[in-house]
This record gives C-alpha cells, structure tokens and sequence, in this order.
C-alpha cells in the first residue's frame, strides 16, 4: 500500500511571462516503510517534488494521493490539517524555532493537534530519549551544535507519529561524521517504528545508504531502483 | 502559542522596546492632553453657564432671534412678577435679573465696544462670583451710580479707581442717554472675555440709563441640581405659556444651542488630536511588525508547514502586539496620569499669551486646570492597546498569507 | 423724412426739459412756502412703539433752513435734552451727566428721541435741487386735493435716499405724502402731512407722521401745537454755549 502517490503530476512555475516547467508529468509511488532517496541535480525538480509530497503545493496538473486521497480539492487550512496529522518534516538548515527551548520545539506539533499537556510531556521526553538528547531538552537552539539541532529536528518530526517523513538534505549543513549519525539514527527510526522516511540529497554517501534511490532530471525520472 | 508571542518580544529588544516607548508615549500624550482639554472644557462650560444662560434663562421669546444684538426692545416687563412664577419651584434656589447691554466706551479719546450688565450685587456671588474677584476696590450697591470694571479694560481706557466715566448708549426706545458712573472696583476673572469688555453696573441704575424701569432682558434661574435643568425648565416654561401665552420663553443650559454646537465642536477636536496621536504611533507597531514578520518568513514557512493554520499564524502576531500593546499603554497610562495629576494640581498658566492675542470672546479662564479621572486614563489605556492590535492586522496578514513552501528553499 | 423726425426728437428733448423745470419748479414753491427766516415752534412727538404710545414735547427755534435749536420740556426723562443744528453738524446736550455730544458718523442714521425719524433726517439743509434732478411724473388725487407727484432722483450715488417721491398740492403748494427709497428700489420711510394752515400767503403743515418701514409696528406723530414766524431770534441762540444754558 502507498502512503504517498503522484499520478503524471506536472508543475508549471511562472517566471515573468514565461511559463517554466518543474515537473513534466511524474508517476511515483512510495511504499510504506519505504526509506528512499530522491536525488538529481540542482533545478531538476527535486524540490518541487518535495513540496508536492509534503503537501504545501498543489500540482499543475495531474494527482497527488496521500493515504489514497486526493489533495487536489484541499482548501489551505486542510491541507495544513494533513500536513499536522501525516507528514514529519526535517529541514536541511534545521529550521527549529529559535525562542522555544528542545523540548517546546518538539511539543510543537503536538500543540498543534491540541494533544493534552500530560500527555505531550510524556511523548515528547520518550522523543528526546530516543534520538539521544534528553539531557538537553531545556537548551535553545542556538544553544546547541548543528547535529544536536538536527536531532531535534528528527523528534519533532517523529513526535507525531506521521505515516511519512519527509528530509530536504538533512547533512548538507553537519559534518561527514554527524551526518553519518545523524543517517543511521533516521534509518533506526525507520526500523523501529516502520516510519517511511524521503529524503533529498545529492550526497553520493547518502544515496548508497537509501534502500530506493530515486534520481531525478528535468522534472522527470531518471532511474528507480531498489538495493 | 502564548510562549512563542511572548518569547518573540525579547528576540529583539532594542525594536521591541522603541515600540512599546512610542506606544507609551502616545497613550501619555493621550491621556494628559485629554485631561487637560476636559479640564479647560469644564472650565469654559462652567464659566459659559454661570456667566451667560444661568441653570435655566427666561427670556422674552423676540429676545431670542435676536440675542447676539442684545435687543432691549425684547424684555421682560415687571420682571419680579415674572421670577416669582419659577420661585414657586422647589428645585430653584436663586431667581435673578439681568440686563445685558452694549456700549461704546469712551474715555479720554479712546474708545470701545463693551458689554455692561446690570446686576443685583447681592445675589451676583452664586453667578459671577465677582465678590471673589474683585482685586481693588468694592462691589457696586445698588441705588447708587457706580461701576466695577474689567481690570484689563482698565488698563486699556487709562481708568483706575476713583475715576468717574460717562457711558453714553441708547435706550430702549432708541434715545440717546447717559450715565456719569463712578468706579469703585475692578475685577479680574482671568478671562479675557470678562476682564477685557465688561462692566458691572447696579440693575435699577441699568433700568433708569436704558429707560427700562421694572424690566430686565433676562432671569437667571440656579436650581440645585444642574442636570435638572431640562426638567425645571420645561415646568416653568408651562407656568410662563399659563400666565403670559407665547411672550417669554425658559431654556435649560443644556438646550442652549450653542453651548451644545461649542460642545460638539470641542468634543470632536479633541477626539480627532487624541486618536491622530494613536494613529501616529501605530504606525510604528505597523512597521516593526512588518519588519519583525519578514524576517521570519522562514520560521513561519516552517510553522505553516508543520501544520500551523493561517488563523493561527495571525493570532501569533497578533497576540505579540498586544502583548507589547498592553505594557507600553500599562507604562504610558501611568505617566499619563502622573501629568495629568500634575496639571490638576499645578494647573497651566497662559495669562501672557491671551495678553498677546487680544480679546477672546469665550469665556477662558487664562489658568488652566486639567481634569483628573481614572476614567479617562483606562480608557486612554483601552485605546492604546486597541490601535496596536489594530495596527499589527496588516503584517499579520501579510504573514497568514506566507506560503509554506518557503520552508524548504535553499537561501 | 429726415427732417421730421430731427423735429419730433428736438420737441420730445423740450418736452422733457419742460417736465423738468416744472418739477424743480413745484419743488422750488414748496421751499418759498415752508421756509421762513425765522420760526419758533412749540410740538408734541407721539411715538407708537410695541404697542407703547410714548409722548415729548419740544420747543424748537428755526433760522432759514440751516439752523435749528430745540429744547424737550416733557416727558421728565427728557426734560431740558438740548437738540443744535448747524448746517450739517449737530449736537446733543444731556442735563443728566452734563455733557454735550456730538453726532456724527454711524450715530446719524440712529433713531432719533426714538422716534421713526434719523439724526440724519433732522439734519437735512440745504437745497434738494442741489442733490437731486426733479422731475414732474404725474398727477394724482390725494385726500380730495389734486396733486403734482414729483420724482426726484439723486445725481449722487452716496445718499440715504436715492429717490424720492413726493405728492405737492396743486393749489397750497404743499407737499402731503412723501416716499423715500433706497438705490436698491427698496422703500424705507413714508411721511404724510396734513392739517395745513395759512399763515400770512403762505401755508405751513401742522401734522406730520412718519413711519419707518425698517422698523417693525412703529410711527412717529409730530404735531405742532404753536407756530410763530419771522420773528428776530438772538444770534447767539444758535451757537454751541446755548446747549449748556
């Protein structure tokens, strides 16, 4: 079963006058479980595709299913109710939010879905155990280094439990080290709790770790290929 | 969502605090400028009340049209029968009259236009309060052909204590007549209307000089509760239309329409300053939270994407605003206030510069008073807090409308 | 053809010029008749006034058309207000403060005594002829006597009365009605005189009224009680220190 799907999905921006194609008519579907890669060049649509999986954008034209439902018919508010109930996000710069401490960043998409606070607290503390930093749960994160952030950032993401993750380059801003950490803790999640994670990259290292690598090019695929 | 608001003032504190200050100082400004409006407005209207319409006025109903030439012609014959209608009332506790006229003074080759009245001396102090504000001399008394004059039409005519004036007028009827008055005090109000054109003559002298033996142009009615007036005078107005149909008229100071056309006017001006300052400084809220919002369009981005609807994107920014609203008119309202409290104690002289401008034809006192109330400092507080609410809708919409793709572009 | 019309147009121009002399010519009579070079009058003044009646009585002195010297006897109020005319000043003495004032500037067109008559209709002297061209309009019946109505319209724009009209008996050469009009066309003031009385050759109006149109419900009344002519005045009368005796 897909957890996400695009069917012939194009994605026209306009630049100007001129209409630019991101997407010209893509097909793809990922599995549950599944811990792909999606990589290509810059300005192949690897972005594009990203923002159509992760719901904040409409396709052109063609369809995007998630859970087997369309979200070509969503209003905003809905899509953002899909986003807050399905989809985990992990930013290549981290993107947590700088006045909340570890702990408030990952209760925050629990807020969001009005999850009780007794509640909240005990989830968020399991979150921040697992990914190895339940000692810092009251720093900032300014307070912290880049692979403390990002670890953050993959709680946040899980805390939810979401049927799909979603990483725009989650080691292009933490050393080779860290970023090894930092991949093997997200393949671990993805075990664990049988999380389907996707992830962007143009990390040759991280496409060899991925279980399907996709490659993209010209807002087409490239090749598709499981290891 | 509270905590975030909260935490996002103190991410920069320098705009922060340059915020809330303008934010104070306007609700500071507000508040004492408001103060002191009403407290020279109640000053004025006091002033306009004792001094022109009484708590109630009977007049002769042609007097009316034509007050501002102040017709003689039109008054109120045998006028103690006519008082002794509205003394009946219980609510009245003083019925006087009054006769209002003009005169060109002449003195030593100068000469100017004045108002003079004729009073009863010893029932002025309720309405003039001229035995208070006497600073030479005596009060006039009646039978005897004296006069307390303006201080500053003293000065200006060269006349001083002792001195006797020939006023020369009309009567009545149009002749013309005469009157040797001697002056035996002068006054001074601090209003420049009164100290600069106004003289106080013993009515029976002002009946036999305008050949309106037991008459008077107007009866001043003081009733105990002023806010009755309405009331008092629609009961005497019935009493004068039984004994004298469709001759005299009664009008509670409050149905005077110029006192309530200066009303309006003086309302609207100062409501019109007060919200130009708020309007003012919410500009500032305006740009800071502009700028404060785009600087987060990543953050925001962010939110949205993780599932943050628009409404609750501009209740963050909103909720900042108040935040910062509320502190900065709590502070504002406080120095407000303290200003305010000054001036109603102190007051604000401004004798000097109604000299320079000549004469005023309000009433003005030239010591200014400012009205202290709580009143008017929470409210001015509300008003402070309503415009940087108001003022922060703008970026806050402009941040609901962010898209949540901008989260995964690459800076 | 020519030449006709050249006479019919010099006639019309004499007819006019005719007109015209007949008109200054009645006013020229009413003048021999009412002017003396001397007179002594004594006059009630009845003002009516908001239903009030309100009456003075006077003394006045008259040299030629220039001077005019006038004491109030009554009511007490008035009594010993001193009225001097010389050509066009006058004055006012007032027993009451001692003081004598001189009437001049926007106190001229005032109510006199209150009464319907100006300061400035007292004041008027001199020849009407010098102010105004008259002119002879038509004639009418007024009160059973056959009058003259003479138009005379001022040559000056800066007067009180820029026309006026006046009905002249035909027969006494005095005038019984007289209509004053401002330049706008508006009537200001109506005068009727009556109860003429022949003294020597001359006849002399003993009644006169006034009613100011200005003025609301308002007319003034002057009768002449006593009327003495040609009789030798002291000089001095008619100076400034009379108003103080």
């Amino acid at each position: 079963m897909s957890v996400v799907k695009m069917e012939n999905a194009v994605k026209n921006y306009k630049v100007g006058k001129v209409e630019v194609p991101a997407l010209r008519g893509l097909t793809l579907s990922i599995e549950k479980g599944e811990f792909t890669a999606i990589a290509g060049p810059s300005g192949s649509g690897k972005t594009t595709l990203l923002n159509l999986f992760g719901c904040l954008d409409k396709p052109t034209s063609g369809k995007v299913f998630i859970e087997e439902h369309d979200i070509i018919t969503l209003n905003p508010d809905q899509l953002a109710d899909v986003r807050n109930h399905h989809i985990g996000f992990i930013f290549q710069s981290f993107n947590l939010i700088p006045v909340l401490t570890a702990f408030e960043n990952v209760e925050f998409p629990l807020v969001l879905l009005n999850e009780l606070p007794a509640h909240r607290k005990t989830r968020v503390m399991e979150m921040l155990e697992s990914v190895g930093i339940g000692d810092l749960a009251g720093r900032r994160p300014g307070e912290m280094s880049g692979g403390q952030q990002q670890r953050v950032a993959i709680a946040r993401a899980l805390v939810k439990h979401p049927d799909y993750v979603l990483a725009d380059e989650p080691t292009a801003n933490i050393d080779t080290k860290t970023g090894q950490e930092i991949l093997d803790l997200m393949r671990e999640m993805n075990q664990k709790h049988k999380t389907t994670f996707i992830f962007s990259t143009h990390d040759p290292k991280v496409m060899r770790f991925a279980r399907r690598l996709i490659m993209i090019r010209d807002g087409q695929i490239e090749s598709d290929e499981r290891q | 969502m509270f905590k975030i608001a909260l935490r996002n003032i103190f991410r920069n504190k320098r705009r922060s605090v340059l915020t809330g200050l303008s934010i104070a100082v306007a609700v500071m400004i507000a508040v004492y400028l408001w103060s002191l409006i009403s407290g020279i407005m109640d000053d004025l209207f006091d002033n306009m009340i004792r001094l022109n319409y009484g708590h109630v006025r009977i007049l002769n109903t042609d007097y009316v049209k034509r007050e501002r030439l102040l017709p003689l012609e039109a008054n109120i014959k045998d006028y103690q029968a006519v008082a002794r209608l509205a003394d009946a009332d219980r609510n009245v506790t003083l019925t006087v009259g009054r006769i209002k006229f003009g005169v060109l003074l002449e003195y030593k080759g100068k000469n100017k236009p004045v108002f003079g009245t004729g009073i009863v001396p010893e029932n002025e102090s309720p309405i003039s309060h001229l035995d208070q504000k006497i600073v030479e001399g005596r009060m006039i008394e009646m039978g005897k052909e004296e006069m307390n004059l303006g201080a500053s039409l003293a000065r200006e005519l060269g006349l001083k204590l002792g001195d006797t004036l020939t006023v020369v007028t009309q009567t009545a009827y149009g002749s013309i007549t005469a009157m040797n008055l001697k002056i035996v005090g002068i006054f001074s109000y601090g209003v420049q209307s009164m100290d600069k054109t106004t003289f106080f003559i013993p009515l029976d002298r002002a009946q036999k000089l305008l050949d309106l033996e037991n008459s008077a142009t107007e009866i001043f009615i003081f009733i105990k509760d002023k806010n009755k007036g309405p009331e008092v005078a629609k009961e005497i107005r019935a009493k004068l239309d039984l004994a004298y149909p469709g001759k005299y008229m009664a009008k509670a100071w409050q149905e005077q329409e110029l006192l309530y056309f200066y009303m309006v006017i003086a309302r609207n001006v100062y409501a019109g300053l007060y919200f130009l300052v708020l309007f003012l400084a919410s500009f500032t809220i305006l740009n800071t939270m502009f700028m404060s919002v785009l600087e987060r369009t990543k953050e925001i981005g962010m939110m949205k994407a993780l599932g943050m609807k628009n409404r609750q994107v501009m209740g963050i920014v909103m909720l900042e605003a108040l935040l910062i609203g509320t502190i900065a008119s709590f502070i504002g309202a406080i120095w407000g206030s303290g200003i305010a409290y000054y001036l109603a104690t102190r007051g604000l002289d401004f004798t000097a510069t109604f000299e320079t401008m000549g004469t005023i034809n309000f009433p003005i006192s030239s010591v200014y008073h400012a009205l202290f109330s709580w009143g008017i400092v929470f409210f001015g507080f509300c008003m402070g807090i309503l415009f940087s609410v108001a003022a922060a809708v703008p970026p806050a919409l402009r941040a609901a409308k962010m898209e949540p793709t901008e989260s995964l572009k690459e800076i | 053809m020519k030449k006709t019309l050249f006479t019919l147009a010099i006639a019309a121009w004499l007819a006019g010029a005719v007109l015209a002399a007949t008109g200054a010519e009645i006013i020229r009579k009413v003048d021999e008749n009412l002017i003396y070079k001397s007179a002594r009058m004594e006059a009630k003044m009845i003002i009516h006034i908001w239903s009030e009646v309100r009456t003075k009585t006077m003394r006045t002195y008259q040299k030629g058309r220039e001077s005019s010297f006038s004491v109030f006897l009554s009511p007490p109020r008035d009594q010993g207000v001193k009225y001097l005319k010389l050509k066009d000043n006058m004055w006012i003495y007032l027993p009451d403060v001692d003081k004598t004032i001189k009437i001049a500037g926007h106190m001229l067109r005032q109510s006199m005594m209150g009464s319907d008559l100006s300061y400035e209709d007292a004041l008027e002297s001199g020849d009407l002829l010098d102010k105004y061209t008259a002119t002879l309009v038509s004639e009418e019946v007024v009160k059973q006597r056959p009058c003259f109505v003479v138009d005379l319209t001022a040559r000056v724009k800066e007067i009180t009365y820029y026309r006026r009209l006046v009905w002249v008996d035909k027969e006494l050469f005095v005038p019984v009605r007289e209509e004053l009009f401002a330049m706008s066309g508006k009537k200001l003031k109506v005068m009727t005189l009556g109860n003429v009385q022949k003294y020597g050759s001359r006849y002399y109006p003993l009644y006169m009224s006034m009613r100011n149109l200005l003025r609301q419900n308002t007319l003034t009344e002057l009768i002449i009680t006593k009327a003495e002519f040609d009789l030798s005045l002291p000089a001095e009368m008619f100076t400034q220190s009379s108003l103080t005796k």
